[in-house]
């Protein structure tokens, strides 16, 4: 993370109060409360001590960030493959160094463990973490199967610990705010929701040697991961979940590898279909060998569309771009085309609608959704930040672990229905409270 | 005038700004291939521009420049103008004349406004000014203006669709490609190719009409029809668009004589 990022979280955390209208924001996203500029206040001098589980490329992205956090110490490293293991120790000089994360869970003066392992030890780590009294910040997704979600969640049922799962779009303004209009009503009633997410890159990672090829490129194989959906749907699912306030009753899709025939288990390509009990619909789609369509979370309403991951809306009563937008869509997509711009005076009355309307002021970050690490300013770092606090505060984030389960398990009951080729409905078994439907 | 907003983009140099509401339209500007430094130099000296036209051209403003002139001359008296607003008036008076009376900003033959020095003169009481025609014009010239000083290579300026300055190219093309669709059925009636001029457009639309008045009757036209003029000088475009919405066939006649080289299209539409 660059200096500047660090700067846009404070600047985050300062404007805390004017996201989303003012103190309205944290009844509506409570999970917030660990973020504010207040609660800064009451932690300063005191540092959280934490250890990482899982030290590649995006345990190494979140060292980057805390290690621009004043609330942070790194006191311990752990992993199982010495090069990354050796990476992480020169970022962190005076972390001490692990090869089996139980013996680092007995370090008592841990307060808080981030596993940014691969998606098959999040459960094991997470459950050992909090068994051993630790607080625990997990990479998306919550567990590779259903059951170890529900134990996850049981656990924390149980345990007076803070748990959080990086599900950094809940962290991210641009989000937080674009939701906020949406059940404020911008966009009318919500319809149906588009989500995609393109890549043209084969998700490999270079192997030393054969036999690390499973634990090295984890993400291929179906005993480590659940593919597109566990690794990206994730995000996206819950955003939709957010944004409807209720889970999605039944699951269809297909899923097949088309393009990456490479000895690799999982889907390279995915289409499924979230249906709500009263007929709403997700349309999920993933495909990592055209990345053309880039990556949308577009909730679609009766009055406009709210496109979450570029912080802009557009409303219904201006169905076509004003000419200055082709223009100079044109001029980015080098298309030389005459654009209807002409005209008697454009008024404001007539057409005000016409323009995408930015979501929040100011330069906004924007993930085209190619990196496999992390983007800048995309709620991570803010993430990471409130569970730090908390781990000195002990305070728990609302919704987080709940959010971080319902997108979970839609992810694996897709690949469930994609394996089966059929349609299923969300099992009873692993409904939660905090699910309506 | 709302608050300016622009963004700059690196891969390809391209900037655009946009101010959001301005003399009751909106202002977007498209500059390819400058760099960040001089072309955010050139947006602050636009913003001025167009912040200053408003408040001195807006007659809905009673603080206006322009409210203050009017107070005075709906009484009949004489007012000594600012050396710019005597530079503004003192080119409508040249209009006037050149366009046979169909662009009047007093919108009254019988105002027989004159200038003496920075004095105005009108020859009756309850003469006012209205810059609108002129206004958005006058603007985009100083703007044209900055942007020849600047040396700027390629640039598009809409000023609310009904005033366009294309400076260069499109960076894929050998000019700025634009069409007219005909606001009663969407249909594209007419493209332009601009380069290094304006395009001025008037005419009623089926949600605003009957904003033009004929000077000479006083009446509002609410014809069906589309003027267009193409010009070096932005102010010269928006003028004549103006007044061939009002003007007879003798009139146009009249006006495209006494402006040889400008490209004038009119559309009467069905």
């Amino acid at each position: 993370m660059s200096e500047k990022s660090e700067i846009s979280r404070r600047d985050f955390i300062r404007n805390l109060g004017n996201v989303a209208g003012g103190a309205a924001v944290l009844a509506y996203a409570p999970w917030l409360a660990g973020c504010t500029e207040e609660k800064m206040r009451d932690i300063t001098g005191s540092k959280a001590r934490i250890a990482l589980v899982g030290t590649g490329s995006r345990g190494q992205y979140h060292i980057h960030n805390l290690l621009l956090m004043k609330h942070v110490e790194i006191v311990a490293l752990c992993d199982v493959y010495e090069p990354n293991l050796q990476q992480a120790a020169a970022l962190c000089p005076g972390a001490k160094l692990y090869r089996d994360y139980r013996e680092l869970l007995e370090d008592k003066s841990i307060d808080g463990v981030i596993v940014a392992t691969p998606l098959h030890m999040h459960a094991p780590v997470v459950l050992d973490a909090l068994s051993a009294g630790k607080n625990v910040f997990c990479e998306k997704a919550m567990a590779r199967t259903l059951d170890e979600c529900k134990a996850i969640y049981d656990a924390y049922q149980q345990s007076d610990r803070a748990l959080y799962f990086c599900m950094q779009r809940m962290y991210d303004e641009k989000y937080i705010k674009g939701i906020e209009m949406i059940k404020s009503g911008t966009i009318g009633d919500i319809v149906g929701m588009r989500c995609h997410w393109f890549r043209n890159a084969d998700w490999r990672r270079p192997v030393p040697s054969p036999e690390l090829e499973r634990s090295i490129n984890w993400r291929l194989y179906r005993d480590y991961s659940g593919g597109l959906m566990t690794e990206l749907a994730c995000h996206q699912l819950e955003v939709c979940n957010l944004a409807v306030g209720k889970i999605p009753e039944t699951i269809t899709g297909m899923g097949d590898i088309v393009y990456w025939k490479d000895g690799r288990e999982v889907y390279d390509s995915v289409n499924v279909i979230y249906r709500y009990a009263d007929g709403r619909k997700i349309n999920y789609e993933s495909l990592i060998s055209n990345k053309f369509n880039g990556m949308e979370d577009q909730i679609l309403g009766s009055r406009g569309t709210m496109d979450l991951t570029k912080g802009v809306y557009y409303l219904e009563e201006d169905n076509s771009k004003s000419g200055i937008e082709q223009l100079l869509g044109n001029v980015r997509d080098k298309v030389f085309s005459s654009v209807p711009l002409a005209g008697p005076s454009w008024r404001p009355e007539l057409r005000m609608a016409s323009t995408p309307h930015s979501v929040v002021e100011g330069n906004v970050s924007v993930n085209g959704g190619q990196s496999m690490i992390g983007a800048v300013n995309d709620g991570s770092d803010t993430i990471l930040s409130a569970f730090c606090t908390s781990c000195i505060t002990g305070e728990r984030a609302a919704n987080v672990v709940e959010e971080a389960y319902c997108a979970t398990v839609l992810c694996l009951l897709g690949n469930k229905a994609m394996d089966e080729q059929r349609t299923i409905r969300f099992p009873d078994y692993y409904k939660i409270p905090y699910m309506k439907f | 005038m709302t608050a300016p907003n622009y963004e700059y983009s690196l891969e390809g140099k391209i900037f655009r700004g946009n101010v959001p509401l301005v003399m009751g339209t909106r202002f977007d500007i498209i500059v390819i291939g400058e760099d960040e430094d001089k072309v955010l130099e050139f947006w602050r000296l636009c913003t001025e521009i167009l912040e200053k036209c408003e408040r001195r051209m807006n007659r809905f403003d009673p603080e206006s420049e322009v409210s203050e002139v009017n107070r005075e001359l709906s009484s009949g008296l004489a007012v000594t103008l600012g050396d710019e607003m005597r530079q503004a008036v003192a080119e409508c008076i040249e209009f006037r004349d050149r366009t046979g009376g169909y662009f009047d900003i007093a919108g009254n033959p019988d105002a027989g406004l004159e200038l003496d020095g920075n004095v105005l003169k009108p020859s009756v009481q309850g003469v006012s000014l209205d810059f609108g025609g002129f206004a958005k014009g006058f603007a985009l010239r100083k703007i044209a203006d900055v942007l020849k000083d600047k040396n700027v290579k390629n640039a598009f300026v809409d000023f609310g669709d009904s005033s366009v300055y294309a400076v260069g190219a499109h960076p894929c093309g050998d000019c700025w490609p634009v069409s007219l669709p005909s606001p009663f059925t969407g249909q594209v009636i007419a493209d332009f190719r601009l380069k290094d001029n304006a395009l001025s457009t008037s005419g009623n639309t089926p949600g605003y009409t009957g904003h033009i008045i004929d000077p000479h009757t006083g009446k509002a036209c609410c014809a069906r029809r589309i003027a267009c003029v193409i010009s070096e000088d932005p102010l010269e475009a928006e003028i004549l668009s103006t007044a061939l919405m009002v003007a007879d066939d003798a009139a146009v006649n009249n006006i495209r004589t006494n402006f040889p080289d400008t490209e004038m299209k009119i559309f009467n539409l069905n």
